[in-house]
């Protein structure tokens, strides 16, 4: 059996990956699926078209896998179309080093009419030069993430979740074995093999297995607008850089994104210097950005790896990379991948299960490329229900289907207090509605950090009209509902 | 009486409201020009007087509170002149038709939240459900109503004040849906029709017990007296209600009322920004200019739009244009001018040092500071009339 | 392209306004069926919701909203994709186009056969022409003040062309040069923006701006009809891309800044006692505000005046006249009704044709423009002798 640490799309992309070739895997991931970077990306799947100058291989990893995920994960992946739009002066050579590049990787690529260009994409700046179409497309993070969950589990994955390895076990310089920490105390899960998929705690992971690994994480800011402004994707056509993508996303639209590096894998704090900052080169796109209502801000951590410490073993691209450890002389059975994207998860799995089932002595081929992750069969609609949350038009029903699942997954699965409100009027009736389940002190908490982690994603874009909500989301928790008042004395 | 001259008060919210009516009760003439509606349908109107202290404990005197506490005002620890002010607020709104008690409490009182929790209030209507302790109580459900579930209320108010909590489940009407919010139910309710389905539907709920029955704020909008009095008359217990989020209907009611009164006063109401003000005139959006002897600004800080906040923190007044200070990390609600005496006056949320989300003094604020600029003002109306 | 439609904070203060939420429980409200409906039909959703018809186009949660989202307008652009039946079709297009309709000015005789045919309400009263002779009120009483144009609204044109004459010997009175326009009979595209047609609307408008550059430079544009005020001072900038090249202001808003002579003689009448209840449409309470009626029929001597309880009377344009909104529109105006029982008084004032006609329906009360009632009561002066 192998054991995955980590629960972002790589580590279920290698877990997929290997139950499909028949081997038995375990993911262990500390907190919930997609909490680590997975759940805090920019939603695009590349067209390739970004890195078609910097990054050729990795650009026809994406224009591959792009074309593979829409095979197979065609509800996660929502076909809006893209654009690459020169609004600056002076990218003349990198903008023919760019068509050549899109050529050569074999990245399909339509040029429309300034015109065209800017009626398809209301607000445009009007001084845009040349406009290219590609494929890019929405990548619904938090869908494929449970597909591969409920594909994975349907074949014999197990996954559990809040369970942190703390130790990695080895026989004879062979891993036989993981030490986890769940709330419920410590065990252990004895395996063959260990991957270490743990995205930005990568390094920290390979400190269990006595290895040292340097990362180089850095941190990229994103900006959630309230309203789908642009239908498609649009990159702005100059060497990759900082604010260059906006990306629609469900009804919003997602401005990013920032590079700082940085050494701690946890996402730092968004600021507002950086969001005005952020905002300033997206308007470089869209001059009327700034009037459009802004909602909040997220910060996701890269998880990079520049090879230092230990000799990669395939390099398959200067974008991802897995590790054998044993092979570099280091713990038999343990394994790493660093480094990669949303966009390339299926392949990074694919290429990790052909070292990982060498080591055990298997030969079957990897068939994800062409396994069509079925949703789950719809539930059955609950008849009529009220309306909790009504921004994302979230039912009582919908969020009864989802009690069962711990508070945050709660909210990523029926999206309730993510639209423009970001949960003024609907984390109080949420909760209460959780709360003739569990008990009131549990329920009173839970609202407390809601409105908590809300508040970390809004306060740094508090301008305009946004600070009016934030305004508005203080009055009503502090004055109409009384949140997080003690009254022990009343007994 | 004095009579005053006119006034141009921008923002029709609880402090514009009262300032107007002052200078109205005393027979000025007022021009109020707001942009939106203030924040009364917002709330269910509670005034509150002090609810928490530094440290977040609660506040039952609050009186002694304020006395114990200087703050930009000296006047501000006179308990008499406390006491003054609130006997105004009680016989203004007696006029204006919003039912208050006629006295003043010294203490504050208890409501409940659409949580079940409670937390301290001082002055509010009579329908609007207070406790000077908490007790054995029945909570009302009504169907649809994702404001306030009566099972949990019940059981957090059981939980945080060891009383029993009862509850029964309202029926619905014909024609009833399950979008209905609280505000539905309200104008249902004020129909004649309402109030007949009403003592209906109640009748099946009598049972013994003295226990105060308490709504979710949904009984009437215009009529929410009858609707009140047939509640209390079925059920033969006293009934009254707790305030939801908006559409608040406990706000909407005085709203509307006091709105009322004052066109009945001859005030008149523009419907118009302000873009820029000085202390005798406004300019409006559209480039018009209104002129008075003075001007008022209650534009209700940040919530209210009288402040707007720039991407790079710093704090602006919308009309005057003012840079009155960068943001850090306080609460919004605390965000404010310092003095109520800036380049123009401004009384409400505009002012600093109060904070109604954190201290639960926004009535109190609203009040004081309605007062004080309606001091100023006759004191520089009597002076241009000496001069 | 919009502006600020995505701002909705969701805070329900425009729900709190809306007078049909009030009246009808199966309107979702312009919350709902404005901004969240925008927000997914900017997402490609391309589904309308149940109802959004229902809207009268009173722009009250619009002028309720803090942060400016042009709900209204977003509701109108939301009735645009309901799918009506060819008989609501043909009427919508008819009362869209209400000066056409005002040119055969014999409406209010529209057989019952045709109006149930034309999905035209049987229990609200059409218009009907009201005929006064109207003659001049005597040397002006101030200097010239210059050349301002009347507005000739198509009701005004259609129905009440008495009334643009009263308007235009006040404002003579008062000192100004008075032409009317437009010449023709033409709209300002108010109705049919609010039957959910923008696109007519716009049309509409530009060629009735068209007519209007027909006549002479003025110094200001007065409107006797609060929708067509709020529709050439708002609308055709904000929506159209239209402007005229003087200010636009309303009857009511000039009439008080008339000379103090002129109130002093109105004050010298002696039937000044009559209660008068007086109504400011819910167009005029969103693009002026509330209160002028009050404050000129007090200051024209009238000194039992009350304002009304009602937000809108319910006749919003030609929305009362359809058969699926009269039980709406009635019940809009209940309250006026029974304020009316209780007041008894001899007249409304309000600043609107259509709505005067409902209100009269709904109140047996003589409904009049503020022009009918200070031409009347300035008569009365003349007639009980201005030598005093
Ligand atoms: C700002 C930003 C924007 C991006 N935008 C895009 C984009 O638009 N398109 C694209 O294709 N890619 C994008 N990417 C890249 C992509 O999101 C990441 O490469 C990818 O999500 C990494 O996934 P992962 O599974 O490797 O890591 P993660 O998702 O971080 O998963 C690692 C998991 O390991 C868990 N873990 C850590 N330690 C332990 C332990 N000891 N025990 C158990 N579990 C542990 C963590 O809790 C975490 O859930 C973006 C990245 C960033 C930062
Ligand atoms: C959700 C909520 C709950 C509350 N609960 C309580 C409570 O429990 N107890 C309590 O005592 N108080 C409560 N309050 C009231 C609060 O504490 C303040 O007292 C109140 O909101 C302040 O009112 P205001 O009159 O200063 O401003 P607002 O009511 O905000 O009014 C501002 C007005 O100014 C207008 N305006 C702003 N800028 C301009 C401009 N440039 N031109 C023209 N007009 C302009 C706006 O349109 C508006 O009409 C609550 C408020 C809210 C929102
Ligand atoms: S325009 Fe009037 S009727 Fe329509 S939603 Fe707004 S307030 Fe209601
Ligand atoms: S449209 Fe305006 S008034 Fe209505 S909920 Fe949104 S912000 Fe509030």
């Amino acid at each position: 059996m192998v054991v995955v640490i980590g629960g972002g799309c790589t580590g279920l992309g290698v877990a997929w990956d290997l139950i499909l070739r028949g081997v038995p895997v375990t993911v262990v991931e500390a907190r919930e699926l997609g909490s680590g970077t997975s759940g805090r990306f920019h939603g695009l799947l590349h067209s390739g078209g970004r890195y078609a100058v910097t990054d050729p291989v990795s650009a026809k990893q994406c224009r591959q896998e792009n074309e593979v995920l829409r095979r197979i994960a065609p509800s996660a992946v929502e076909s809006v179309g893209g654009y690459f739009v020169s609004v600056d002066d002076g990218v003349e050579s990198y903008m023919r080093d760019w068509i050549a590049g899109t050529q050569s990787a074999g990245i399909p690529v339509t040029e429309v009419s300034v015109e065209t260009a800017i009626r398809r994409l209301p607000g445009l700046n009007p001084r845009v030069q040349r406009a290219f179409a590609v494929a890019d497309a929405v990548l619904k993070g938090f869908e494929l993430l449970d597909l591969l969950r409920v594909n994975g589990e349907r074949r014999g994955v197990t996954i559990l979740t809040e369970t942190r390895v703390t130790q990695v076990q080895t026989v004879n310089g062979q891993v036989s074995g993981i030490s986890v920490r769940t709330k419920d105390g410590e065990r252990r899960i004895p395996c063959d093999a260990v991957v270490n998929a743990a995205g930005p705690w990568a390094g920290q992971v390979a400190q269990l297995f006595g290895e040292r690994v340097q990362m180089e994480l850095s941190s990229g800011l994103m900006l959630i607008y309230s309203n789908r402004m642009v239908p498609s994707v649009v990159n702005r056509l100059a060497p990759p850089g900082d604010g260059d993508i906006v990306v629609p996303h469900g009804r919003t639209v997602i401005l990013g994104t920032t590079e700082v590096p940085q050494v701690d894998p946890e996402p730092p704090e968004p600021t507002r210097e950086s969001a005005e900052y952020l905002q300033s080169l997206g308007q470089a796109m869209f001059p009327e950005m700034n009037r459009w209502r802004i909602l909040r801000a997220f910060v996701g951590v890269r998880p990079l790896f520049e090879g230092n410490g230990v000799v990669p073993q395939s390099r398959v691209s200067r974008d991802f990379t897995v590790v054998d450890h044993g092979r570099q002389g280091g713990l038999q059975g343990a394994f790493s991948v660093m480094g990669g994207k949303w966009t390339t998860f299926r392949l990074m799995g694919e290429r990790t299960a052909d070292v990982v089932v060498e080591y055990l002595h298997q030969s079957s081929p990897s068939i994800s490329a062409h396994t069509v992750l079925e949703p789950d069969a719809p539930r059955e609609k609950h008849s009529a229900s009220s309306t909790i949350c009504e921004c994302e038009r979230v039912s009582e029903a919908q969020l009864l289907d989802q009690m069962a699942e711990p508070f945050d997954n709660w909210r990523t699965r029926t999206w309730f207090a993510m639209g423009p409100c970001q949960g003024t009027m609907c984390a109080h009736r949420a909760v209460s509605l959780r709360m003739q389940y569990t008990d009131v002190e549990g329920g009173l908490d839970e609202l407390t950090n809601l409105r908590r982690e809300r508040e970390r994603g809004v306060r740094p874009v508090a301008w305009g009209t946004n600070a009016r909500e934030l305004a508005l989301t203080e009055a009503l928790s502090c004055q109409t509902l009384a949140e997080g008042v003690a009254h022990d004395h009343l007994r | 009486m004095t009579t005053c001259g006119d006034v141009i008060v921008v923002g029709r919210g609880p402090a514009g409201l009262l300032f107007s009516s002052l200078v109205a009760q005393n027979r000025g003439s007022v021009i109020l020009v707001a942009d939106a509606q203030g924040s009364f349908p917002l709330w269910g109107g509670q005034w509150d007087f002090c609810n928490y202290t530094d440290d977040g404990e609660h506040v039952l005197d609050p009186y002694q509170w304020w006395q114990q506490h200087p703050s930009a005002w000296d006047e501000v620890r006179d308990a008499s002149t406390w006491t003054l002010r609130w006997q105004h607020l009680m016989t203004l709104w007696q006029e204006i038709g919003i039912p208050v008690p006629d006295r003043v409490p010294k203490l504050n009182r208890w409501m409940v939240t659409p949580l079940g929790q409670l937390r301290p209030t001082y002055w509010v209507a009579n329908w609007h459900f207070v406790m000077e302790r908490p007790g054995p109580l029945v909570f009302v459900d009504v169907p649809g109503l994702v404001d306030f579930r009566a099972e949990v209320v019940a059981r957090v108010y059981t939980a945080t004040t060891g009383q029993m909590a009862k509850t029964f489940r309202l029926a619905v009407p014909s024609g009833w849906r399950r979008d209905w919010h609280a505000l539905n139910w309200a104008w249902f309710l004020d129909s004649k029709a309402g109030q007949d389905w009403l003592g209906q539907a109640l009748r099946d709920q009598v049972r013994a017990g003295e226990e105060a029955v308490v709504f979710p704020q949904i009984l009437g909008v215009d009529h929410c007296e009858e609707v009140l009095e047939v509640a209390q008359r079925v059920l033969g217990r006293p009934v009254a209600e707790v305030p939801l989020p908006p559409p608040a209907v406990g706000g909407i009611r005085i709203q509307r009322r006091w709105e009322y009164w004052l066109r009945r006063h001859g005030i008149q109401l523009v419907s118009a920004r302000v873009t820029a003000a000085n202390r005798h005139s406004v300019t409006l959006q559209d480039g018009r200019a209104l002129a008075a002897d003075a001007v008022v600004l209650a534009t209700g800080g940040i919530l209210g739009g009288g402040l707007e906040i720039q991407p790079s923190g710093s704090v602006r007044n919308t009309v005057t244009g003012a840079v009155i200070g960068t943001l850090g990390d306080q609460l919004l609600g605390a965000v404010g001018h310092r003095n109520w005496d800036e380049s123009v006056p401004v009384i409400g949320r505009m002012i600093q040092g109060w904070n109604p989300d954190k201290r639960g003094n926004g009535g109190a604020m609203n009040l004081w500071t309605a007062h004080v600029a309606y001091q100023a003002f006759i004191g520089h109306t009597a002076l241009a009339r000496e001069n | 392209m919009w502006q600020a439609a995505d701002a909705c904070l969701k805070c329900t203060l425009c729900v709190t306004q809306c007078p049909v939420v009030s009246v009808n429980p199966d309107f979702a409200g312009p919350k709902a069926l404005g901004p969240e409906w925008f927000r997914r039909h900017q997402a490609g959703t391309l589904e309308t919701m149940a109802h959004v018809d229902d809207c009268t186009f009173c722009q009250l949660c619009e002028a309720a909203c803090p942060v400016d989202v042009p709900v209204a307008h977003l509701i109108a652009a939301h009735k645009e994709g309901t799918i009506r039946s060819w008989r609501h079709r043909l009427r919508d297009e008819m009362l869209a186009r209400p000066h056409r309709v005002a040119v055969f000015a014999r409406f209010s005789t529209v057989p019952t056969l045709v109006r149930s045919v034309g999905a035209i309400s049987q229990k609200t009263p059409l218009p009907r022409r009201h005929r006064e002779s109207v003659g001049g009120l005597g040397p002006p009483l101030a200097k010239s003040q210059g050349r301002v144009a009347l507005f000739r609204d198509c009701y005004s044109a259609g129905y009440d062309p008495g009334l643009l004459d009263m308007a235009q010997a006040l404002l003579s009175l008062w000192g100004f040069e008075v032409v009317q326009l437009p010449r023709v009979a033409s709209c300002c595209g108010a109705a049919a923006y609010a039957a959910g047609k923008p696109a007519l609307a716009r049309k509409t408008a530009e060629s009735c701006r068209r007519e209007l550059a027909l006549g002479p430079q003025v110094s200001a544009w007065v409107t006797l009809n609060a929708t067509c005020d709020g529709t050439l001072r708002e609308e055709w900038p904000r929506y159209f891309g239209l402007s005229l090249d003087a200010p636009v202001l309303p009857f009511d808003e000039v009439a008080l800044s008339a000379s103090d002579e002129f109130w002093r003689r109105m004050h010298l009448v002696s039937a000044s006692n009559v209660p008068l209840i007086t109504h400011t449409t819910c167009r005029g309470k969103v693009a002026r505000g509330d209160g002028h009626l009050t404050k000129l029929a007090r200051r024209a001597g009238f000194s039992r005046v009350e304002p009304s309880v009602a937000a809108c009377c319910g006749a919003a344009g030609s929305y009362a006249f359809k058969v699926e909104h009269e039980d709406t529109a009635q019940a809009l105006a209940k309250p006026l009704a029974l304020q009316s029982k209780r007041v008894k008084p001899q007249g409304f004032m309000t600043d609107s044709g259509t709505c005067a006609i409902h209100i009269e329906h709904v109140t047996q009360v003589q409904t009049r423009h503020p022009a009918y009632w200070l031409y009347r009561q300035y008569q009365r002066y003349l007639q009980e002798g201005s030598g005093q």
